[in-house]
């Protein structure tokens, strides 16, 4: 990518928010296409691969889960059950068998979907391009079809679990006869219609913006430290091997604090300073790896606020996909 | 922001991961866990239970102690008063054997006492007649003197 001669952050930006689409009308790998027929292959690559990831994660432990003393893994995804569990029983009151697996899915999903943003932005996209892909998004909830298809599933489901539980004349009254009688009808109908389809819209968009946000950040934090790029085929091993040194150093203070007498853990926040100061010497040195450390710099900052961001939410995508469910149920 | 397939395509994934969710795995880790809570809520009930009978269990040892201790003390008692009635018997008895076997012994005394006297009373006749025999240095007809013999054992 950074190969073909100097880049521009302007390029560089845009490349990272490039997907890797599939044309379904003639099968060829095609670039910004405006199509509906169209497939963002990587954010279905990785949105598949980490809905198995939890499966892989979740389900050996369901098919061996056992009521005796659980083992380490299993009581993990215990913890993660009962509070999905908890959270579900505080904001749903009916009975349903879907409703709480769902939810269990869904915010395990989405937090991992979120984390895949805490990955350097060049790492993935870089060793895709070393296998000749040329553009690859490795955030699922960065791409509004993903996102919003996500919403709008769980809008049809409430849709569909309204008239399971209240049946079409209930509904059909709700929805015409509120909030201002049966003289308005068309109005009351209008509001419902706009307030239905608000749900879904800003379930799915609130996801998309937090997470887009996030990475566009990472992408010009990334961008920013541009001026100081190495040539571009040696920036990996110096970033490699500024890693490796950092790792190791930590390794070994971490060793000689926790090995031995306590006034040795003085050595953890000095040795944590002389790493610093040591990248901050390679990183005046244009040609060694600036840019590897800067980035590893900002994009640590700004990774430990993001993990917030991620976090919360994966629940909030959780709680409201619960409480809108909630709400398709309840009379009104 | 471009709207394409890829909604409908994550739809599916969406749904499939669902309904596997649903399946395969909520419903075993969740039986897993109300089964062990069910099995902790029993164990301490269990628990409970054993206590309260072992608490049952002393009360009644300690009472079954209780009386057997005031049995025990009822029977040493009778025995205490049993073995007072044995001694005094048996000395009863022994000092009416003793009284008895005195008696006895006295009237043996007295018999062989009588005896002894009588013969002695026979032979101090005879004595007698034989001091006096060598006193007068002739023989004495016993029984010509035989009234004054008798006279003379009757006197000693």
């Amino acid at each position: 990518m950074a190969a073909e001669g100097p880049i521009t952050s302007g390029a560089y930006i845009l490349h990272h928010l490039t997907y890797l689409q599939l044309d379904l009308k003639t099968w060829k790998i095609v670039e910004n296409s405006q199509g509906f027929w169209v497939l963002n292959i990587d954010s279905m690559f990785f949105s598949v691969l980490l809905g198995l990831l939890f499966v892989f994660l979740f389900w050996p432990v369901a098919r061996r889960a056992s009521n005796g003393v659980p083992r380490s893994w299993q009581n993990f995804v215990e913890v993660c059950t009962e509070f999905v569990d908890g959270q579900v029983k505080d904001a749903f009151h009916q009975k349903s068998k879907f409703v709480a697996p769902m939810a269990l899915l869904v915010f395990f999903w989405v937090l991992f979907m979120n984390l895949m943003d805490l990955l350097p932005v060049d790492a993935l996209p870089t060793a895709a391009g070393a296998m000749g892909i040329g553009h690859l998004r490795v955030l699922p909830p960065a791409d509004p079809n993903i996102t919003l298809s996500m919403s709008l599933t769980v809008f049809a489901l409430c849709f569909w679990y309204s008239f399971y539980c209240k049946g079409f004349m209930t509904n059909a009254k709700e929805a015409l006869l509120h909030p201002f009688g049966k003289w308005m009808m068309p109005i009351n109908f209008v509001l419902k219609v706009v307030e239905e389809l608000s749900k879904p819209l800003s379930l799915g968009l609130r996801l998309f913006g937090n997470m887009y946000a996030g990475e566009v950040i990472f992408i010009l934090l990334a961008a920013l430290t541009l001026r100081y790029s190495a040539p571009a085929q040696i920036a990996p091993v110096t970033g490699a091997s500024f890693f490796i040194f950092a790792a190791l150093a930590m390794l070994t203070v971490g060793l000689f604090a926790y090995g031995k007498g306590k006034w040795l853990r003085a050595w953890l926040p000095l040795g944590l300073m002389l790493v610093i100061a040591a990248g901050s010497i390679v990183g005046f040195l244009p040609a060694i790896g600036g840019q590897t450390y800067y980035q590893i710099l900002f994009a640590t900052g700004w990774g430990i606020f993001h993990w917030l961001i991620i976090a919360l939410q994966a629940y909030i995508f959780m709680v409201l996909t619960v409480a809108y469910l909630s709400m398709a149920a309840e009379h009104h | 922001m471009s709207i394409n397939a890829t909604l409908i395509a994550q739809m599916l994934v969406f749904l499939i991961l669902v309904w596997f969710t649903m399946k395969f795995i909520w419903p075993p880790i969740m039986k897993a866990m109300e089964e062990r809570a069910k099995r902790i809520a029993d164990g301490l009930e269990a628990a409970d239970r054993a206590r309260k009978e072992l608490a049952d269990a002393n009360t009644r040892a300690d009472d079954e102690v209780r009386k057997a201790r005031a049995e025990a003390a009822v029977i040493i008692e009778r025995a205490n008063q049993q073995a007072g009635q044995i001694v005094d018997k048996a000395r009863a008895d022994a000092l009416l054997e003793a009284a008895k076997q005195k008696a006895q012994a006295q009237a043996d005394i007295e018999n062989m006492a009588h005896r002894a006297r009588a013969e002695l009373r026979g032979q101090v006749a005879t004595l007698a007649v034989q001091g006096a025999e060598k006193i007068l240095g002739r023989e004495v007809n016993a029984a010509t003197h035989k009234a004054l013999l008798d006279q003379l054992v009757e006197g000693i």
